[in-house]
């Protein structure tokens, strides 16, 4: 899973630490994620999403192809 | 210009603060229970309450803690858990084997601080390989 974690931290000017500070969880954490070493639980990554006030799927990106559009299993 | 300072996470501090109170009233508890062992009537039963009062201190320090990590440290406390739990079947089924030839078997409260220092020593070592992974 892809993650826009970073720039999204950078434009609010956020540590790791800040940012775990407001989802309430470890910098390491949100270190993994960030590093893609970690995929979130649902409820994770929606509260991730609602701490920038974004989707939870302008946050995270599903890599596999085959799931991330549905028209290309249409093919 | 001063270097930006980071904030300190009270929930950082928070489990910090109980796996210390978790060691130390496992020590508190554990030289209780050993005092008592050279103790006699009133005295030794006095002591033999506070390690158990310790004891379920000790418990309910380890529940907090579980409550206060996150889901990824979480998987850290369960792989100590699992090498703890792994350690103590091997150790189990070697006193088992030592025991038909003869050997003394460990007292209960033996196996207990072994299961903690396994658990120790299993959390020691998920941080270290964590510490390497992610940071």
């Amino acid at each position: 899973m892809k993650t826009r974690l970073r720039v999204l931290r950078a434009e609010r000017e956020w540590s790791q630490a800040e940012l775990a500070m407001h989802v309430g969880v470890s910098r390491a954490c949100i270190n993994a994620i960030e590093t893609g070493r970690y995929d979130p639980s649902l409820p994770l990554a929606f509260k991730i999403a609602r701490v920038f006030g974004k989707n939870v799927e302008e946050v995270f990106l599903y890599q596999d192809a085959a799931y991330a559009s549905p028209s290309g299993s249409q093919t | 210009m001063s270097p930006r300072r980071e904030p300190v996470d009270p929930l950082v501090v928070k489990k910090q603060g109980l796996l210390r109170l978790f060691y130390e009233a496992a020590l508190g508890s554990a030289a209780a229970f050993a005092l008592a062992q050279y103790s006699h009537n009133l005295q030794r039963k006095a002591l033999l309450t506070l390690s158990l009062l310790g004891s379920s201190f000790v418990v309910w320090t380890l529940l907090r803690f579980l409550r206060a990590i996150d889901e990824f440290e979480t998987r850290y406390f369960y792989e100590a858990l699992t090498f703890a739990f792994i350690g103590m079947l091997i150790f189990l089924i070697g006193e088992a084997f030592l025991e038909s030839f003869g050997f003394s078997r460990v007292p209960g409260y033996g196996n207990v601080a072994l299961a903690v220092v396994l658990w120790s020593a299993g959390l020691i070592i998920s941080s270290w390989r964590r510490h390497w992974r992610y940071e």
